[in-house]
């Protein structure tokens, strides 16, 4: 397509509609300049009028937005459809006294069913919350599984393992580090 | 005197209203309704060329019809 010359896309309102078609051309405003009308003596086509601005590429132009115009659509259509339930959602969220209700519901309705897994696990997290407020619980200072115990302690240097200090020194020696450096580090 | 027509079954009137308050300092506005047409007229433009700042007013309509504007 010529560079200065203007590209028509005429669009069904039926399929995608106006505010779809806009948003579409939104994404479009810095690559193009866009125009949008309905087609002569129709209540129904949009035109869109697209001109590549300066060394914008006019290539695959037309496909890429027709795609964009899809995915407007498609995006509008489920925003749509799911109105109704995002405004439960948000009704829900935003009125404490209802979320307060569905919370108590749902408890009296663990005890009605007398759901025996449901108790299990209330009772299990009970005992488990007793023991940690109980005072013969452990303390984490004890540390029983030794977690606290550094490597070295517990296993031993690997002996291919230098240590830090002596590391630095032979990077010191093969000029790897500043010496200088080192043996400030060292001194200290 | 530059003339844009906008359909007024596309574009809202106070997305055009708020797109010439943003471009006033550049240029004179005025607008009137005419069956689905809005029609701008621009005057004294001070930006050259004049057709690049026409489709960039253009452009900045859809901006502010878009709902992130």
């Amino acid at each position: 397509m010529d560079q200065n010359k203007a590209l028509r896309i005429v669009l069904d309102t039926k399929i995608y509609s106006a505010e779809a078609i806009m948003e579409a051309c939104h994404k479009f405003i810095a690559r193009c300049y866009l125009k949008l009308q309905y087609v002569k003596d129709s209540d129904r086509e949009i035109e869109v009028v697209m001109k590549p601005r300066g060394g914008e590429a006019a290539d695959g132009l037309e496909e890429r937005f027709l795609a964009e115009a899809l995915e407007c659509a498609m995006k509008a259509k489920v925003l749509k459809g799911t109105a109704k339930v995002r405004d439960q959602i948000f009704h829900i969220v935003f009125n404490p006294d209802r979320l307060d209700a569905i919370g108590g519901n749902l408890e009296q309705d663990l005890k009605l069913k007398n759901d025996p897994e449901a108790l299990k696990l209330n009772s299990r997290l009970e005992k488990l919350l007793e023991e940690i407020e109980s005072e013969d619980a452990l303390d984490y200072e004890e540390d029983p599984l030794g977690i606290a115990v550094p490597w070295e302690e517990k296993h031993g240097m690997p002996k291919d393992m230098l240590h830090p200090i002596e590391q630095m020194k032979r990077q010191s020696e093969n000029k790897m580090v500043n010496p200088d450096m080192v043996k400030d580090i060292v001194n200290d | 005197m530059s003339t844009i027509e906008f359909d007024k079954r596309i574009y809202k009137l106070n997305a055009i209203k708020s797109a010439i308050k943003d471009y006033r300092e550049f240029a004179d506005f005025q607008f009137r309704v005419e069956g689905d047409q809005i029609i701008v007229e621009i005057q004294n433009i001070a930006y050259e060329p004049v057709p690049e700042f026409l489709d960039e007013f253009g452009n900045y309509v859809i901006h502010k019809m878009s709902a992130r504007a």
